[in-house]
This record gives structure tokens, sequence and C-alpha cells, in this order.
């Protein structure tokens, strides 16, 4: 990764302490059941409640913040607790998205584990560590409830709450929220097109089917775990990871109400795993061109970073039908990053990544920013380079100025080369 | 539970040991205690709401040997709870139940023909933190279910009118509990639901409907949703490992409905 001029920009996050103090959530920053959150038009945050089957979307007030701050909020979930006067076990993180704006993470926080439990969206400031909670009931928010489109007229599931749809991902794409879910009675795919500003106008694919390598006459109607809309040759595609593990690219003209799709296959990430969160990134390489590649996160695996053009290579040839994979395979490229703890991800700034990881010395939740395209925080490692007797030899001064830059973004400006005397 | 307002019992409530107060595991589903290869949904029913995150990770499928079978069961991001967190549906992985996919190929099915397994459910933390002993399910596999759920093989007893005795539907084969509590419905000619009580029995393939009030004489129907599912996902339209073109209707979401006639 080149080094940028991001040096001049970094501003150290300062945290606020506790006051001891602990905030009243009022009746209008709690609701049930949040599962996925996205951002759309206008800044507006899309709010998914599965335990309600409801969509709310709520207007955001942000002032811009375009200097790359990072988060170095270690124990989040303490910061959380402490503020709410409940326990760090009692913080459930459901999801998290950074503000387009202002770069604030908004991170959707279950509190404890009864079945009545409310969540809260918390709003973290980088810059300050400030912490507020969002209006999510607040007079301009509004919402959908979603229907079960199968059974409009028997309303079955209204009627037997036995069944439960967990919202899995939404993505707001030229005019619709798209929904994806699973529910714990049906595997059939479940993704819903609903218009937006909402106006009760919702669309259910009726079936996605893909196809799988090996057979081309083999199909699933797998639901869809992670999606994002993004540009491929020209067209906009959803991308989307199946529970399965297929990675899949449907066409966004195709899905139509009543529309039964067939996506391409064009790979597999590897097995017994799930995937997470799904982004599109960009890089510097050490040739200092910047390119864009897909990031997906999962749960049981490190990460998975492949070149966009590479993505588009595979959506312009015979996919993965046909194919006996060996591997996790179907396109060149694909890179795993190591991820391995991370719960939530998303781009905060052109420089950084915001991720909210487990801690895995310490077990709490940490609210970090890593630089793109690295992958790592160097706080997380010990390496010959923290030997006190280390010195940079003159062909290492790129890496001594990376490790300066980071230590410093990492919350760590005393180690840097120059005050450990290390020049 | 409530399917048009009534109250459904299941048939199959293992008692388990220990004081009621104390969290146990209520029923495994399915009941059967012979199950397919390719069964891909089961049910945990606990006696009192769970945590529902970090669950996944304590249940294991043990083979015949003592060994457990490394990744057989789907280890989700969401745990899939019912709203009053306590029945938890656990899925073995789609990807090596599903033929044709990278790890079906690679390491087969997790449950394999003529081989017997355990669910095992270690010790799990409900919401106040009580600790309870682990829950065995033992189990026999058979061969993959290749066939779809069919109305048309479907045995009615009917009963009399100005009777209460149940309205039974018999399935050639188990149907997935939690499918037959919300896929089915009976209603009047005018479309009313009726009001009584839906029992799931014989190991979720008998459907019985017990009417609050006596049963009138003529016709009443019952639909038939068609993403009404056995444990193996195989629905009304077609099988889960369905070949292309293969589904019976485009749509995912068709309605069958019968007329059943009450005898006097």
């Amino acid at each position: 990764m080149k080094i940028t001029s991001l040096l001049l920009f970094l501003m150290i996050a300062v945290v606020t302490t506790s006051t001891g103090q602990t905030y009243k959530l009022t009746a209008d920053q709690t609701l049930e059941g949040i599962t996925v959150l996205a951002f759309g038009p206008d800044n507006v945050l899309f709010i998914g409640n599965s335990k309600a089957a409801k969509i709310h979307a709520v207007a955001t007030e942000a002032t811009a913040l375009t200097d790359p701050v990072p988060y170095n909020m270690e124990g989040f979930d303490q910061v959380i607790s402490e503020k709410l006067g409940i326990t760090p076990r009692e913080v459930m993180v459901m999801d998290m998205k950074i503000h387009p704006v202002s770069q604030e993470a908004y991170i959707a926080i279950r509190l404890g584990y009864k079945p009545d439990a409310k969540s809260v969206i918390s709003i973290i400031h980088p810059a300050t560590g400030a912490i507020r909670f969002l209006a999510v009931n607040a007079g301009n928010s509004t919402s959908i409830t979603l229907k079960n489109p199968a059974s409009e007229d028997l309303v079955f599931w209204e009627e037997t709450p036995a069944s439960a749809l967990t919202i899995t991902d939404m993505d707001y794409h030229d005019g619709y929220l798209y929904v994806a879910g699973l529910t714990n009675s049906d595997f059939a795919s479940n993704l819903r097109k609903i218009a937006y500003p909402f106006n009760d106008s919702q669309e259910a694919v009726k079936s996605i089917e893909i196809y799988h390598a090996v057979h081309t006459q083999n199909e699933t109607r797998a639901p869809i775990r992670t999606m994002l809309f993004t540009e491929l040759n020209g067209a906009p595609t959803l991308v989307a990871s199946y529970t399965c593990t297929p990675l899949v690219t449907i066409p966004t003209a195709a899905i139509k109400s009543g529309a039964s799709i067939t996506g391409k296959t064009i790979a597999e990430l590897g097995y017994g795993n799930t995937p997470i969160d799904m982004l599109v990134v960009t890089t510097q390489g050490f040739d200092g061109k910047m390119s864009k590649s897909l990031l997906i996160t999962h749960k049981n695996r490190g990460g998975s970073m492949i070149p966009l053009n590479s993505v588009e290579a595979g959506v312009k040839g015979a996919g993965m039908a046909g194919q006996r994979a060996m591997f996790a395979a179907g396109l060149n490229g694909i890179q795993q990053i190591p991820t391995a703890n991370v719960m939530q991800v998303d781009v905060q700034n052109p420089q950084m990544l915001a991720m909210v990881r487990r801690n895995m010395e310490t077990g709490s939740i940490d609210l970090v920013s890593e630089l793109t395209g690295t992958f790592l925080r160097l706080s997380d490692f010990i390496s010959e380079y923290d030997f006190p007797n280390y010195r940079y030899p003159e062909a290492q001064t790129p890496t001594r100025k990376y490790h300066d830059m980071v230590k410093q973004m990492e919350g760590y400006p005393e180690l840097t080369s120059d005050k450990m005397g290390r020049n | 539970m409530l399917i048009g307002g009534i109250n459904p019992i299941c048939s199959q409530q293992l008692k388990a040991t220990g004081s009621d107060q104390q969290l146990h595991v209520v029923e495994v589903l399915p009941s059967a205690d012979t199950l397919p290869a390719n069964l891909l949904r089961m049910y945990v029913r606990f006696s009192k709401p769970m945590k529902p995150v970090g669950n996944l990770e304590k249940i294991h499928l043990i083979s015949e040997e003592g060994n457990e079978v490394p990744g057989a069961i789907f280890n989700n991001v969401h745990e899939l709870w019912n709203r009053e967190q306590t029945r938890l549906t656990i899925l073995l992985d789609p990807s090596r139940v599903k033929t044709g996919l990278l790890s079906h190929d690679e390491r087969g099915r997790a449950l394999v023909q003529g081989r017997r397994y355990e669910l095992v459910i270690d010790a799990l933390t409900d919401v106040d933190d009580h600790m309870t002993a682990p829950f065995t399910k033992s189990f026999y596999v058979t061969e993959e279910d290749f066939s779809s759920p069919d109305s048309d093989l479907w045995h009615i007893k009917m009963p009399r009118a100005g009777s209460q005795t149940p309205l039974v539907i018999q399935f050639p084969a188990m149907l997935d509990q939690l499918s037959l509590l919300q896929r089915l419905k009976l209603t009047d000619q005018e479309n009313r639901p009726v009001a009584g009580k839906v029992e799931i029995a014989h190991q979720e393939t008998a459907w019985r409907f017990y009417p609050a009030t006596d049963w009138k004489q003529g016709g009443y129907i019952l639909y038939v949703h068609s993403r009404l599912e056995d444990p193996s996902g195989n629905n009304l339209n077609g099988l889960f490992d369905h070949k292309a073109g293969s589904l019976r209707n485009d749509s995912e979401d068709t309605i069958e409905s019968m007329i059943i006639t009450i005898p006097e």
C-alpha cells in the first residue's frame, strides 16, 4: 500500500470519559428486534425489524466529516453498557453501518437476551467518541410491514407467529429497497423489492434459482445471506452470497415481480461457512494504481477479496455450470484476508474500513478502523520491529513511515520511530 | 402458537427429569427415530426462553463411533428462534445436503444411510443463566427422501356432523411440524376460519383438527399452501434438490383448496 498524505489529516480520537451517570433511553429510541441496517437516499437509515416484520426509514442528521479519523474504541461493549447501566455481556451487536456523510458508526444493539429485549441504534462519532442514540420512532420516520405475499388472502403468517422471518440483509438501489430474509420453517428463497418512499407496493420475487457446478440441471432455491448492488460490465447487478456458499450475480433488470430468476453462479467461496458482510472496497496497489475489489467477510473463515475485474470476467463467462469445482473456485485472484474476528465491517472513508471486532484475548467488543488493503491492525501483533533494539535500515524507510502512520492511527503516537529513537 | 385463533397441541411432549422450573429440552423434531439422509431441518424446543446467541456451537452430531461429524450443523449468523425464544431451528448444512455443490461433492452428506447418529445438545444457558444437563436424541438414517409432498395422496378421515370428533388428515410420510401449523388452514364456505385446536400427531404424519363447536353438515374448505415442506425441504411445488424446469409451478406461492364435505 502506497503511503498517502493520510498522516496530514490524521486526527486522534479522544474518547469521552464516563460521567458515571446512566443514560435514560426514551421510548422513541427503542425498537424490538432490529436485525439489519442500510443507508438509502438522502441519508435515510433503513432499519430491519425482524420481530415486528417491519422496515423503518428514519431521516438522519449529520455534519460532514471528510478527514480520515480512525476509530480506536477498545471495549465498545463496556462503554455502551456503562452508559446504559447494563452489563457488557448484555450488549449484542446486530449490525453496523457507517453514515455516508459524517463517518459516524451506526451500531444496532440488542439490550440483553430476554424475549422482550429492546434494541437501540447507537451512533458513535470517530473524532470525539461521543455516543448518542437514534430516535427511531421520531415523527419524520416512516415504516412498512412486510407482507407474506404468498398468503395475502389467507394471512397464514400473521395468524401464526410459529414462523419467524429473520431479515438477513437489505440494500437500496434506484428507488427500491431489496430485503432478503430467512424463515425458520421454509428454506426457499425470500427476496422482496419494496418501493421507497414507502407506498405499500411490495413485490416478491417468485423464485431465484441458482445453477450449480457439476450438473447444469441442479438448482437451489436457497435464501440470500448477504448482497450488494454494483455495476459490472456497465450493467447494474445484484451480487449475492447464499447460505450454501455460491456467489451469484443477477442483472438488476431481471428482478421483477413474479419473475423466476436464474442467477449465474460465478464462484464458490469454500464450505463450512456462512458469509456476514459484502462490500466493494477501493485499494491502492504498490504501483499507486487504485482498483476495486469485492470484500466478503465470513463467520467461520477468513475473508475473501476478489478483484472486481475478475468478478466481471466471471459474469461474462459461462459461470460455474458444468465446471467441476475442486476448491473455493470460479474466479481468478480470490484472496484470503485476515478478518477472522470481524463481526461487522463497512467502508468508513476512502482510506479506512470501520470494524466491530471480537477481541480474542479479552473477549470484549472493539470498534476500530483499519487501513483498507492492509486488513490488519499493527497493534494486534508483536513482531521483530517492536523489539527495543530494532533499527529500521535505510531500505525500510517506506516500512518505517507506514508503521509510524499506523501507530498514530491506532492510538499509539508515543511509539513512533522518532519518539522511540529508532531512526 | 396460534392457527386461526386456536392452540395447537404438540403430541410428543417428552417429559424430562427434574423439576418443572429446571431448564430442559422438551422435544426435538422430527420426532421420528428414523430420518432421511437428506434431512435439512430439525427443531429443538426448550422449557424456558433461551439466550438467542452462541447455541449452534454447542449442538453436535455424533456418529455411532462416538466421533463428532464436523461441519454438519449449519453455523448461521443469526440463530433462528421463535419470538418466545423457546424453539431453535437447526439447519443441517444445506451445501452438503444439496447435490452438485462443492461441499457436497468433497465432504458428502453429514448423514449416511444405514448408520446411527446422536444429536447432542450440550448444557445450554437460558436468559437467567441456569444450566442443565446435555440432551441426546438418537436416530437411524434411511435413504434420501426424494418425494414431494402430494395432497392427492393424503387420507382424510371425516368426522360426523353434530360431533366434535377431529377431522384427521393422514400423510404418507412425515411433514415439517411448523410448516403443518402454518401452511394448512380450515375455513367454512365463506372463508371464515373455523375455531378449534390443531394437533400434530404420529410423528408428524397426522394433522387433527378439533372444532370448538359441533361440525355442521356440508362444505368446509381446507387451504394448502405450496410451501408446505417436509423436513428435507421438499414442498408441494417440488424437491429441494430439483432438476431444472421440474418445479410444478413457476410461482413458489400457490394455494390449493380442497372441499371437505362433512357427512350427516
